[in-house]
């Protein structure tokens, strides 16, 4: 019979295999819808419904690390296991996955849908874009960031050390999102004229 | 710990953690323009009843065990402040968390219907059930600190 640790690993197999291939086939689609200049109706339907399957991820993920750590707590608490820095980033880093991605539906798709079948070439559109390009580079980069932490069994960095590497990683990726998100739009504008 | 035992503070922490994700539907719900209301109507009538449920388990956990138990363990060890500081904010924090989510829950049964066209309501609507997800959040994450500073030597 299957153990509730073994039942935990598979749960949080799934929920990091939704949430960080979700967050990856989101923004790859984000990214190839905007391309034409537009987004239609469709494109944006398949963003949203990517977009529960992240949460679906999101939450599986955190009910089976709450398991992993009732179950410590319950059979083993002389390890001390939730005060390792490894654990506190990645405790950290999901939470900036949770509200990234309440900021993802207050001001993203909000945004998307008041552009559904508009050009996307305006003042109005790339004065707001940027918050779309941020988002999503924070949400791939911390959902691989989490995988990561939680996949290097040998990694002793402290948590300083950790979250500083995750947050400079985060930079690099939002200069890049907003760089590359930026070059679209110029691009619509080209094509318009 | 006995199985009972066990199974209240898994219950606890369940129940909670149930409560704060029907809160972040009811949230999510309520930012949309066209509102699903039979979603977040039930969604917060389920949260609600998640967190009194969270705190009946949690309390009877707390007056029966928590405090002949493990908060002497906590005392002695390493991460004192758990207790002194964390686990004292945080049953009293928590203390607010139902009624919160009662009011959300009233509001959105009472006056649910004319949400779309009160858009000041619908505002207020979202930001007491932003604010029940962020002090969950924080509640859950209080309850982390103080029990993984239970490290018996």
């Amino acid at each position: 019979m299957m153990g509730w640790y073994t039942f935990l690993i598979v749960m949080h197999i799934i929920g990091t295999a939704l949430g960080a291939g979700g967050a990856t086939v989101s923004d790859l689609s984000f990214f190839r819808s905007v391309r034409d200049g537009k987004v239609d109706r469709s494109e944006l339907d398949l963003l949203k419904t990517i977009s529960m399957a992240v949460w679906a991820g999101f939450g599986i993920l955190v009910f089976s690390g709450f398991g992993f750590f009732l179950l410590y707590r319950i059979q083993s608490p002389e390890l001390g296991l939730i005060y390792n820095p490894k654990l506190l980033a990645k405790l950290t880093i999901v939470l900036v996955v949770f509200f990234n991605g309440l900021l993802m539906h207050a001001k993203v798709f909000p945004l998307l849908e008041s552009f559904v079948d508009r050009p996307l070439f305006n003042p109005d559109f790339s004065k707001r874009a940027p918050i779309a390009f941020t988002t999503g580079a924070i949400s791939i980069i911390s959902w691989y960031s989490a995988l990561i932490l939680g996949a290097w069994r040998g990694l002793d960095w402290s948590y300083g050390a950790i979250m500083g590497s995750y947050l400079a990683v985060v930079a690099v990726g939002i200069i890049f999102a907003n760089i590359v998100g930026r070059q679209l739009i110029k691009k619509f504008g080209t094509n318009q004229l | 710990m006995t199985p009972a035992l066990a199974q209240l503070l898994i219950g606890h922490v369940v129940l909670g953690l149930l409560g704060i994700t029907l809160f972040v539907i009811v949230t999510v719900g309520l930012m949309r323009d066209l509102l699903r209301i039979s979603l977040i109507k039930w969604s917060a009538f389920f949260g609600f009843v998640s967190f009194v449920a969270s705190w009946i388990t949690g309390g009877y956990y707390y007056a029966t065990y928590y405090g002949k138990a493990v908060k002497p363990v906590i005392k002695a060890g390493a991460y004192p402040w758990a207790h002194n500081f964390v686990m004292e904010a945080k049953e009293h924090v928590f203390l607010v968390l139902p009624f919160l989510a009662a009011t959300v829950w009233l509001v959105l049964w009472l006056l649910g219907g004319s949400l779309e066209t009160a858009p000041g309501l619908k505002r207020a609507a979202l930001l007491l059930s932003w604010t029940i997800v962020v002090l969950g959040v924080a509640i859950t994450l209080s309850g982390m600190v103080i029990s993984g500073a239970v490290i018996p030597k």
